[in-house]
């Protein structure tokens, strides 16, 4: 048999599956479904679909109260809980800074491309002396720190307000919603920042490979010219002394 | 005394704590549900909940009352559990199931239900949640929202931003698949449990 209802049968099944329709045409679709089996038997089985999906219940629910009381417990504050992403992330930069500048990093665009090399190959050329006490990164390290100061002072502000509240409790949930996030960032961080050792690890190894090829090339090349003098020598000798027989 | 959602909202903006501790009471448990059904994962879900309500806080000055606040946390909701499911670049899964403790579902068992009952009902789950996790994105936020929040086909549309036919349609879909995926699982599961 074949349905032969007229209007959108997808959505009337719907909407009266789910009872969000309208009286006239709740009306109409149960005419239809009177002498309609097709409809009738989906109508039925839609139901029972639902009355299957009412078992899938999610697991109990509990952990958001139980991590706002344990917020309220004393406990170690880590510093860079209170430094904002944005400060996180400069002194992510500098430390990167810092490390490139430790392996002697070198990038360079010229005319072959553009490269990067760490300073296994080569020396570099000796920096411009600068005094002990004033390395490039002291500035910036000073700058940051400073904001940091502002940021922290800013946020001690926003949180001193709220505090002033009657009920603490809506400050310790909050708190600790922002711990947790700012938690998840600084792992975030740390994942990164894991990734860009391995990453000039990975380059370094690239490189030692390089210099081990080349110097087992430049090896053979020098062994194959001392063999060739002594052939050379060898047949040098052997037609003096036969000239002088 | 009873307060609705917009006059929480209207005095947690203007300061009050107690207020937003209650929407935060009334609305977590929704929204955990929401997320837990979306991305198919516990611990996740408990972040994307605390995420939600922490970007509510944040964002609630800013709140001009255009839509309920329930729509507004939802739409926090749903925008998490996306930015989620793109950031894992992977479909909701299904957690794996662990292997049956007897203890934990006697606790979990109602005072009327046998053990046999509870398992059976727990292998129930465990379909429906399969069956869910093949949805299409769209067709499964449609029926979450629909089936377990019981949001009207219009707020589920303005929600997601979509026409209404396209909602009734999606749900459609999502429907005849989770029919065709359970059929295929009846014969699994013990005459008389269903």
């Amino acid at each position: 048999m074949v349905c032969t209802y007229t209007g959108n049968r997808d959505e009337a099944i719907v909407a009266y599956l789910y009872d969000d329709i309208t009286a006239v045409d709740r009306a109409a679709f149960d005419a239809h479904m009177a002498s309609c089996v097709v409809c009738r038997d989906e109508m039925a089985e839609l139901r029972h679909v639902r009355s299957r999906m009412a078992e899938y219940q999610p697991p109990t629910f509990g952990a958001f109260a139980a991590r706002s009381a344990d917020a309220s417990a004393p406990r170690p504050r880590s510093f860079w809980a209170d430094v904002p992403v944005w400060a996180q992330a400069l002194a992510a930069m500098l430390v990167l800074g810092v490390a490139a500048g430790a392996a002697n990093l070198e990038i360079r665009h010229d005319a072959g491309g553009f490269s990067v090399r760490t300073g296994w190959i080569a020396s570099a050329p000796a920096p411009a002396p600068v005094p002990s006490d004033e390395a490039p990164w002291r500035a910036d390290l000073a700058k940051l720190a400073s904001d940091l100061r502002a940021e922290r002072a800013t946020v001690e502000r926003t949180a001193a307000a709220p505090a002033a509240a009657s009920d603490a409790e809506l400050l310790k949930q909050v708190k600790a919603l922002i711990a947790s996030s700012e938690k998840k960032e600084e792992n975030e961080l740390a994942l990164h920042l894991a990734q860009v050792v391995r990453d000039n690890q990975a380059a370094r190894n690239a490189d030692l490979v390089k210099i081990d090829r080349a110097l087992g090339l430049v090896s053979n090349n020098a062994n194959y010219e001392v063999a060739r003098n002594r052939e050379i020598l060898n047949t040098l000798a052997m037609r003096v002394s036969q000239t002088v027989r | 005394m009873t307060w609705t959602d917009e006059e929480l909202v209207a005095r947690s903006i203007r300061g009050d704590n107690d207020s937003f501790n209650e929407l935060i009471l009334r609305w977590e448990r929704p929204i955990y549900a929401l997320a837990y059904r979306t991305i198919g994962r516990e611990e996740d879900a408990r972040d994307v909940c605390q995420e939600t309500f922490l970007r509510a806080f944040r964002a609630l000055p800013g709140f001009r009352g255009q839509s309920k606040f329930s729509s507004w946390l939802y739409r926090i909701a749903l925008n998490l559990c996306r930015d989620w499911q793109r950031r894992e670049r992977r479909t909701p899964v299904v957690q794996p199931p662990d292997d049956v403790d007897v203890m934990e579902l006697a606790a979990a068992a109602e005072p009327s239900e046998s053990i046999e009952d509870l398992v059976a009902r727990k292998d129930l789950t465990r379909i429906v949640e399969k069956a869910m996790a093949l949805l299409p994105e769209e067709q499964r936020t449609a029926i979450v929202l629909k089936e377990y929040h019981g949001l009207t086909f219009q707020e589920i549309a303005d929600l997601v931003g979509c026409p209404l036919s396209t909602v009734k349609t999606r749900l459609y879909q999502g429907l005849t698949v989770l029919r065709r995926e359970l059929a295929k699982n009846q014969k699994n599961i013990p005459v008389g449990r269903i």
